[in-house]
């Protein structure tokens, strides 16, 4: 079972009950299913398929993703193919593959990524947009930006604009863009299931800390997005302050929340610790451990 | 980081020059200033919205290699760019071959499955029996190939 600190554990039952919290722990303590994203810039769906089907890769499409599969079984390492060196395929968590999906860009739009590293939703997006059009990358940490760098030539991307610097000041680029990704710095409580450390690091201060962040970004994002775009809001954890909490916010704001066309995922919460949000959140989706087989996920389209 | 616009004269192109003229057609060429010399793609519809922005970029475009010194050393994506217009610098390798060289290895005579008419001590563009290209290397006298660059730095860097 997954080690999370007691402040997570209280929380969790607060939120679903003793049983919704026992199966959520057990579910956070299996390994994650590898997922893959083809790089249509470079192969087709059906071609990698093919290549990656004959090297022994037993592949499960992503319903939510045409571009996405899950390796069920594979007799080489998923990062250590040609295939991959060669930039055919990302490897992305199947919850990821969501927001540039939902975002759809289209070839010669301005979009914003917020926090672009290391790189899974820039690529895609660049892929859905045919590598037209400019898609500005921002993220603060010099690490990170590296690994978003070594992504970007990987995968043949070359209508990105990469920026090291906190996206809270994105005014700074003077531009105001068609579609923004805000794939937002969070407490990562869903990643435990990828990363078990990470649920030992639940605190409430960084709770506070991320939700203050994620608000500001979404304060920059309705100053820089053009009127009519649209913006979407993802992180992978579970604290309503960092999600649904933030919408509201947004919604104050000016943002209206969107359908998504997503199929599938569950209801937001509607009155997380008491607090009774606006009906529109329930729009928002997320993705469980315990429900869905993936890693912790909140995902939302919003419109100014 | 800063860069500025250059035109290709500013980059002192090998023997795959030819080729890389034709790829940069589609391109504005930017230069970072500083230090390192390294050598970006523009696409030309990236270009206004470049022209717009606050220019403390970090990169933009498609990474195509570094001067140093005469040297204009090509990235290992830029190879990829060159190849379809290459009809004379082509080495095909086996399986073997290519698991070789993607470790950064060398390849044997005895790997090459096909290749067009090569003189001795020339760059080569290193090609899979699928025509992925893998990387670049030297034909040696040996028929052999000396490994340049090759994709499998993806991994290696990561060590």
């Amino acid at each position: 079972m997954a080690k999370f600190t007691a402040f997570a554990k209280k929380r969790y039952n607060q939120l679903l009950g003793r049983l919704g919290t026992k199966k959520l722990l057990e579910a956070s303590g299996k390994e994650l299913r590898k997922s893959i994203r083809v790089n249509t810039l470079k192969i087709s769906v059906k071609e990698l398929k093919k290549r990656l089907e004959r090297k022994g890769f037993e592949l499960e499409p992503v319903p939510w993703c045409k571009r996405g599969f899950w390796v069920e079984e594979s007799k080489y390492s998923v990062g250590a193919t040609t295939e991959y060196l060669a930039g055919y395929y990302f490897i992305q968590t199947s919850t990821s593959m969501i927001p540039a999906q939902e975002l759809n860009p289209k070839p010669g739009e301005v979009v914003l990524e917020m926090a672009a590293a290391p790189g899974g939703k820039l690529t895609h997006a660049s892929d859905l947009m045919k590598n037209k059009g400019a898609i500005i990358g921002m993220d603060i940490d010099s690490w990170r930006i590296r690994k978003l760098r070594s992504n970007v030539q990987r995968m043949g991307v070359e209508n990105e604009v990469l920026y090291r610097m906190d996206a809270a000041y994105a005014e700074e680029t003077g531009i105001k863009y068609d579609k923004i990704l805000l794939d937002a710095p969070c407490s990562g409580e869903g990643l435990v299931i990828k990363k078990p450390s990470q649920g030992e690091r639940i605190t409430q201060r960084r709770i506070v800390q991320n939700s203050r962040i994620q608000k500001k970004l979404v304060e920059t994002a309705y100053k820089v997005l053009k009127k009519g775009g649209t913006m979407v809001y993802s992180t992978c954890t579970y604290a309503p302050e960092e999600n649904e909490l933030v919408l509201q916010r947004a919604i104050n704001q000016g943002f209206k929340i969107e359908k998504l066309d997503l199929k599938h995922g569950s209801p937001p919460f509607e009155n997380p610790f008491g607090v009774q949000l606006p009906s529109e959140v329930s729009k928002a989706r997320r993705f469980w451990p315990h429900e869905h087989g993936t890693e912790g996920f909140f995902v939302a389209k919003l419109r100014k | 980081m800063k860069y500025e616009k250059i035109s290709v004269e500013r980059i002192p192109l090998d023997e795959f020059g030819e080729e890389m003229r034709k790829v940069f057609e589609k391109y504005s060429l930017l230069l970072q200033v500083g230090k390192r010399k390294e050598v970006f793609l523009l696409p030309k519809n990236l270009q206004k919205v470049y022209d717009k922005l606050e220019k403390k970029i970090y990169m933009a475009g498609f990474y195509a290699g570094e001067i140093k010194g005469s040297d204009f050393r090509i990235s290992v994506e830029l190879g990829e760019k060159i190849v379809p217009h290459n009809k004379d610098r082509r080495v095909w390798v086996n399986e073997r071959g290519e698991q070789k060289f993607l470790y950064g290895r060398n390849i044997k005579r005895r790997f090459i499955t096909r290749q067009d008419d090569i003189p001795k001590n020339a760059k080569v563009l290193v090609l899979n029996e699928k025509n992925d290209y893998l990387g670049l290397g030297i034909m040696r006298r040996s028929g052999d190939i000396k490994n340049v660059l090759d994709k499998g730095w993806y991994l290696r860097r990561k060590e």
